[in-house]
């Protein structure tokens, strides 16, 4: 029998929690700030991939208005970038005191 | 046939706006609040640690990022239960749907006792909210994010008790946001070093 979407989205979910688990296990020390940038850019899309699969699947915005996808989905990924280019600011020595 | 009714799921019309939306207006009028505050919290918190890098490294290598994934874990699932008690209570079919949302608060609990343990832990070696910077904010983002789910468990619990179609998508829905906060805090707070 084939699975249910929200059977295959909880599998999804799961597994990308596993990923981010293994990631931060062997990516948590990066030697260096641009290995540190790269582990925050994966660590922040991982939770983006799993923020979309909640409000795609769980709050079902795949069955409402393509606003509702744009506006909740643009939320997620605005909130992550923004984090990410503060996280780098200060790992680049672009802002901040320094790592 | 569309594609809803080929995967087994109830197919629904839905009208535009607000209305396409599952739940009570109501509640995506604070989820959308909820989310706005969680956002500009989260964004402080990063601009913290820039501003102060050392005692930020410091704290989180204190905190237990399994915990933290175990944690992620337990909220997906218990989000899966709620999405299937409200699939289950659209089919008509009351008892599911109960258990769907009971079974979604019990995840909710088990999340509690893992935070229960993580926060025991930090307390215990002598790091409280006015330690320092990082445990100040560690303690008040995960602090009301737990609280949060307290008042999930509530709502699933009310949803249990009165399980028509509207109450059990709109509990759900705050449930899944709860969910959705979880997913961002947990990386920026836990992992990003």
């Amino acid at each position: 029998m084939r699975p249910d979407r929200l059977t295959v989205s909880w599998l999804i979910l799961l597994g990308l929690s596993a990923a981010t688990l293994l990631m931060a296990s062997h990516g948590g020390d990066a030697p260096g700030p641009a290995q540190g940038v790269a582990a925050a850019t994966v660590l922040l899309g991982l939770a983006v991939a799993k923020g979309r699969e909640i409000l795609l699947r769980y709050l079902e915005l795949d069955r409402a208005g393509a606003g509702w996808r744009a506006l909740l989905s643009g939320y997620l990924v605005v909130l992550c970038g923004a984090i990410l280019l503060i996280y780098a600011a200060g790992a680049l020595g672009w802002a901040g005191g320094g790592r | 046939m569309d594609g809803s009714v080929m995967d087994g799921s109830v197919p629904d019309d839905r009208a535009g706006g607000f209305a396409s939306l599952p739940g009570n207006l109501m509640m995506w009028i604070l989820i959308l609040g909820e989310l706005a505050v969680f956002g500009v919290a989260f964004l402080g918190f990063a601009v913290a640690r820039t501003l102060d890098p050392v005692p930020f490294a410091a704290g989180q290598a204190h905190l237990n990022g399994t915990l933290g994934a175990v944690n992620t874990m337990v909220l997906v699932t218990s989000g899966f239960f709620a999405a299937r008690g409200v699939d289950a209570g659209r089919r008509g079919r009351t008892a599911a749907a109960r258990a769907g949302m009971l079974a979604a608060a019990a995840g909710g609990a088990v999340f509690l006792a893992v935070k229960g343990v993580e926060y025991a832990a930090t307390l215990g070696a002598g790091l409280s909210i006015d330690s320092d910077g990082f445990f100040a904010l560690y303690f008040l983002l995960t602090g009301f994010h737990a609280l949060h789910v307290v008042m999930g468990i509530v709502v699933l619990g009310i949803v249990a008790r009165w399980p028509d179609v509207e109450n059990l998508e709109t509990g759900a829905a705050f449930w899944h946001m709860v969910d959705l906060i979880w997913v961002i805090l947990y990386p920026l707070i836990y992992l990003i070093r």
